[in-house]
Formats: C-alpha cells, sequence, structure tokens
C-alpha cells in the first residue's frame, strides 16, 4: 500500500490560557488516503477544529505540539516558511463553519475567488474565466456578476458556495471542511453537500469532513473517527461504525439523535461534556461512561484493534453489542 | 449618491445649528460689549450711543439674522477692539494657523501610523508602543511645548523659541516646536488606535482564512488587516485635525505666533464678540468638515455602509 495523503500519530496541542498550556487535543493518530473521505465527529469542544488547525499549522501563536502530522511523508511542522507557503497554496485547503466572518466583509467575491490565483501568478483574465467556471459548478450561475458583489449581498447557501470554489480555485489534493453546512438551512445544507460530493469524486479529492452530525457524516465518508475531550475514541468504516459502535460514547452519541416523527424528548448522555485539559488520567469518558470500572480511571486506553476498527475502550470485547446506557446499566457499576 | 448628499445636508444643517447656539450663548454671556468698549469712565448716554452704532440695542432674533445673511457672504461685521472689518483681521492669520494645523497633521500621521504599525512587524514591540503612547496622551498640549522650548529652543538652540517667520524655510523652522507640541498627544492617540485596531484585525477569522490559503503575509497584511483597520484610524484621524485647530488656541500663545488661537483669546476678554464668533464659526466648520470627510472616507471604504445607507 502507498504512503497516506495525510498521516497523523498521537497528535497532542496545549494551547496557552490565562497564561498556561491547557491540552486540547490529547491524542489523534489516523490517516487519510487519496480521494478518500474521513469524517472527524464529536460534540462543540472535543477538538475537532483544532486538529484541522493543527493541520493548517494554523494555530495560535504560542501553541505547543507533539506527535506528528505528515503530508506525503513529509513533517507539516517541520516545514520551512516557503514551504508551508507552497503546501497551503497548492496542496490543502480549508472552508470554515461560518462564511461570514471567514470572508473579508470589505472586499468583493472577486477579490476572495481571485487572490489566490493571483499570487500564484495566474493572469487576470485566466484567473477570472476559472472563477467563474467554478462557480457555476458549484451552482452559482451569473458569476460574472457575482464577482462584482460584496459578501453582504449573499446568503448563507451562497457565501458557503463561493467558500468552497475559492477552496478550490487552486486545484488542492485535500480539503478540510470543518461544519461547512451547521449554519445553513435544511435544504441548502443538503445542496451543498451534494456539490461537496460531487467536486470531491470528480476531481479525487480527499476530504476530511468535520462535523457533529454522525448520520451526515455516516452518509458522505468512507471512514470516520469520533472524538471525545480531545481524544479519538473509536475509527472505522462509516458504515460499521454507524451500526456496530463499540465505544460506550459512540453508542451515546448515536442514541441521542433526534428521531423525526418522534415526539419524545431527545435523550442525552448523562453528565456534562468535559474539556480536554479537564479529563482525568483514566479514559476521557470515564466519568460519563455507565460501564466505566477502576481501571478506566486509572488507565487511559490507547487505540486497538476491536473487529473490524479501532476503538479506545478497556472493555470493547466484552461490552460488544450490549452498551445500552439503561438505568440498570448504569446501577450495575 | 444619494448617501453622499445626505451626508452634506447633516453637514450643513450642523453648521446652521452650531452658528445659532454660539450666537445665543455669546449675546447671554455675562459682560456688554459697549461698556467695555466706552471705558470705565463713559457715561450712560456714551453707551447708549455706542449701542446703537453697533447695532447692539435690536432684538436678539434681528441681530442674528443680520449676522447669519453677512456670514453667508462672507461679512462677518466689525471688530470692536481693531475698528475694523473681522474679515480683513482673519485674513492674514488664518493661514497661519492652517499651516501650523498641516504641519501638526504630518507629524500625527507619519509617527502616529508609524508607531501604531510597528507591533505588527514584533509582538515584542507591542507593550513598548502602548506604554510609549499611554505616556505620550496624557501629556497637555502646554507641558510639551514649555518642554520642547526648553530643550530644543534654550538648551540646544536648534529652533527659535517665538515667532512665525519668513519664506517657506524659515516658516518651517518657526513652526517646528509649535507643531511638535500641538502633535504630541494627539500622535499619541493615533498610535494607539492604530495598533488596537490592526491587533483587532489580525485576530480576525477572515485572516485565518487568507494566511490558511498561502498568501504571503505582506499581501495579507496590505488587503486583509491594514485595509480593514483604516476605518477607525480614518475616523480618529479626521477628529485629530478638526481637534488641531482648537489646540492650537494654546500652542499659538505659548510661542507668540499670531494666528487664529492667539486672536481668539485677546477677543474673549476684550468681549469682542464678532471676533470670538468668526473664528467660533471656523473651528465648527473644521470640525463638521472633518467629520463630514471621514463619513464619505468610511462609504468610500466599507461596502456594507454603502448598502446600508442606500436602503
Amino acid at each position: 500500500m502507498s504512503a497516506p495523503l495525510l498521516e497523523l500519530d498521537r497528535l497532542a496541542v496545549r494551547l496557552p490560557v490565562h497564561g498556561e498550556l491547557s491540552t486540547v487535543i490529547h491524542d489523534a493518530s489516523f490517516e487519510i488516503a487519496a480521494g478518500e473521505a474521513l469524517g472527524l465527529v464529536g460534540e462543540s469542544g472535543s477538538g475537532k477544529s483544532m486538529t484541522a488547525r493543527a493541520i493548517m499549522r494554523l494555530l495560535p501563536p504560542r501553541a505547543e505540539i507533539s506527535g506528528s502530522v505528515s503530508y506525503l511523508g513529509q513533517s507539516v511542522p517541520g516545514f520551512s516558511r516557503s514551504a508551508l507557503r507552497d503546501f497551503r497554496a497548492t496542496q490543502i485547503a480549508m472552508i470554515y463553519q461560518d462564511p461570514r466572518a471567514h470572508i473579508n466583509p470589505v472586499r468583493t467575491n472577486g477579490d476572495f475567488l481571485l487572490e489566490a490565483m493571483l499570487a500564484q501568478g495566474v493572469r487576470p483574465a485566466a484567473a477570472r474565466e476559472r472563477a467563474v467556471g467554478l462557480l457555476a459548478q458549484v451552482g452559482i450561475a451569473d458569476g460574472g456578476r457575482r464577482l462584482r458583489q460584496y459578501p453582504h449581498q449573499m446568503s448563507g447557501g451562497q457565501l458557503q458556495r463561493i467558500m468552497i470554489a475559492a477552496a478550490l480555485v487552486t486545484s488542492p489534493r485535500l480539503l478540510l471542511a470543518d461544519e461547512p453546512t451547521t449554519a445553513l438551512d435544511v435544504t441548502t445544507q443538503a445542496e451543498v453537500m451534494a456539490i461537496l460530493g460531487d467536486l470531491r469524486v470528480e476531481r479525487g479529492l480527499a476530504l476530511l469532513f468535520i462535523t457533529h452530525d454522525l448520520d451526515l457524516a455516516a452518509a458522505v465518508t468512507d471512514r470516520m473517527a469520533v472524538m471525545y475531550a480531545g481524544m479519538i475514541v473509536e475509527i472505522g468504516s462509516s458504515q460499521t461504525i454507524h451500526q456496530d459502535a463499540l465505544h460506550p460514547y459512540t453508542v451515546g452519541l448515536l442514541r441521542s439523535r433526534p428521531k423525526i416523527g418522534s415526539r419524545a424528548r431527545i435523550w442525552v448522555i448523562p453528565g456534562r461534556p468535559v474539556s480536554a485539559f479537564e479529563a482525568g488520567p483514566g479514559c476521557v469518558f470515564a466519568a460519563r461512561c455507565p460501564y466505566a470500572t477502576g481501571r478506566c480511571r486509572t488507565e487511559r486506553p490507547g487505540l486497538r484493534e476491536v473487529e473490524r476498527q479501532l476503538v479506545a475502550c478497556h472493555r470493547a470485547e466484552e461490552l460488544k453489542g450490549s452498551v445500552s446506557f439503561s438505568a440498570e446499566a448504569a446501577i450495575s457499576d | 449618491m444619494r448617501s453622499v448628499l445626505r451626508i452634506i445636508g447633516t453637514a450643513a444643517g450642523t453648521l446652521l445649528a452650531a452658528s445659532l447656539v454660539i450666537y445665543g450663548a455669546l449675546a447671554l454671556a455675562p459682560g456688554d460689549p459697549a461698556t467695555e468698549l466706552a471705558g470705565p469712565r463713559a457715561t450712560p448716554r456714551l453707551i447708549a450711543q455706542i449701542r446703537h452704532q453697533y447695532g447692539l440695542d435690536r432684538p436678539l432674533p434681528v441681530r442674528y439674522w443680520s449676522w447669519l445673511t453677512g456670514a453667508v457672504h462672507g461679512n462677518f461685521g466689525i471688530s470692536l477692539q481693531f475698528r475694523e472689518s473681522v474679515s480683513a483681521l482673519l485674513a492674514p492669520r488664518l493661514p497661519v494657523t492652517l499651516e501650523l494645523v498641516a504641519y501638526a497633521s504630518v507629524i500625527i500621521f507619519v509617527f502616529g501610523l508609524g508607531l501604531g504599525l510597528l507591533p505588527s512587524l514584533s509582538a515584542r514591540l507591542n507593550v513598548l508602543v502602548t506604554v510609549t503612547a499611554g505616556v505620550g496622551i496624557a501629556v497637555p498640549t502646554f507641558v510639551a511645548a514649555l518642554v520642547l522650548v526648553e530643550v530644543f529652543a534654550l538648551k540646544l538652540g536648534w529652533f527659535p523659541a517665538v515667532g512665525t517667520g519668513t519664506g517657506f524655510a524659515g516658516q518651517v523652522e518657526h513652526l517646528t516646536l509649535p507643531a511638535f507640541a500641538l502633535a504630541f498627544s494627539w500622535a499619541a492617540y493615533v498610535a494607539q488606535i492604530s495598533r488596537a485596531s490592526v491587533r483587532e484585525q489580525q485576530g480576525r477569522e477572515h485572516v485565518t482564512t487568507a494566511r490558511g490559503r498561502g498568501l504571503p503575509s505582506p499581501l495579507v497584511f496590505r488587503r486583509h488587516v491594514l485595509r480593514n483597520a483604516a476605518m477607525p484610524i480614518v475616523t480618529v484621524s479626521g477628529l485629530t485635525v478638526a481637534g488641531l485647530i482648537a489646540g492650537s488656541i494654546v500652542v499659538e500663545t505659548a510661542f507668540g505666533i499670531g494666528g487664529l488661537g492667539s486672536l481668539l483669546v485677546q477677543s474673549v476678554s476684550a468681549k469682542d464678540n464678532n471676533v470670538v464668533l468668526a473664528i467660533s464659526m471656523i473651528l465648527v466648520v473644521a470640525f463638521v468638515l472633518a467629520t463630514t470627510l471621514s463619513d464619505l472616507a468610511h462609504l468610500a471604504l466599507d461596502p456594507r455602509i454603502r448598502a446600508s445607507a442606500r436602503s
């Protein structure tokens, strides 16, 4: 098998908060092959966006990282300034949750779409033609007129399409999509996801799709990684995880989805989500897990192969298929 | 275009309202110009005669109206202390003040903006600039004037301490210390604002996007940081230039410069209302002009303001 496009090995990130370094990512290991779509799923604050930022080297100043991030076998943290610029300009692109904040409001859409190409020396006429073509592909027909307009004249959905087009103008090989549809209404969300899916297949683009929506991730990705409190707790084929999740957190996450047609209250995992820096020495989920034992609280489980996926749980084998989060299970602890 | 007209209309309205307030305040102020003019041993008859001669016995609204119609035509009445038309009195003094203000503006622009942008080159300079600017803002103009005279005129003898000088070089030489004294705290203020707004913009999400696209840092700084930070800087600079004309009162008095500021001080103590009124209106015009220009600059800089002004 050839080397993966992107490989993270025991990535840990610490950020300065009030002058002290706090851990935001404990342990993130995964790889993305060329053309593959990997979902990174977890709730707010679990470290998904920080993982993407670490890959792009866009972490806040004075952030500390350990472990490795490599792109085509080369260490991203080891890139020189010009190699980093090159990497960002030609290999990787990122689209963000809130296009309104992530696109300069005082510059035209055209400025935004063209600047990356112009900086690389593409001639303005060619760059414009390419931008209009890409806008058509993301479902914006009157591209020529849109280039002259400003971001505030676009709807949220249109602006996210512009963001997608802008990410693709330089033909990257890897796209990081950080909750690209969360700020959009459901219909627009479906359209944007369809566009993203088509373009990805058409261009053989690898995708890291960050979302809190497990169903959405299962629908659009080949594999997915579930993240909790700065740690990847389970990773495997999207279909397998969606149907036979092993980690109690993943099972809980799957159970707490709203069901269409049901008027019942949405079930929630008991307890409060912890931040990465609050986690004790044991399993990051131990405090909320009904199956946690003494070992779970003192020894942190690493990712290991169980069945067809990787899971970070000491009791994965014995609990397989029986995790239920019922009242009895909680008491039996 | 409609928003441009609206801004200009607002400016005209402000001028009219300000003239009414200033005229009314001067008329209601204690003390009588006629008594002042007649001297300490004047008879009531003489005072009444002077009042009549200068039209001071007419009702306030009539006086205001005749002043206003005159002012529109460039006639600001007669100075009581100099017995000369106010326009003739101001004509030679206005350019002196404008030169001083222009010189100070250049200093503010160069030093204020320069100092404010330093921290974006190196984060370590941030504290230095913050402290320097903070101290600079706190120094009153007259203190700056005294220190500059003491050091550069008396101790070092580099620049003259008083007067206006002749010829361009002479004027620049004579106006250097006054201009620096005038610019001092304003330059510090502009530095403070530029530093803060550049810093704020650098933390914006769209700047992260631009960096993430592999754009060269100077390009990111120019197109996405400086461009967006320009708006608060332009506003403050506009107000600064307007404030300089008011600030020139202190500086002209301290350096013995025959501009509008020193004339204003002299006229206030002589109750020479027509002169006070005319100079006050020049100050108001300067303020209105500066804010109008910065409003127009905002229209040019921010498409969102253009959009909201249109709807």
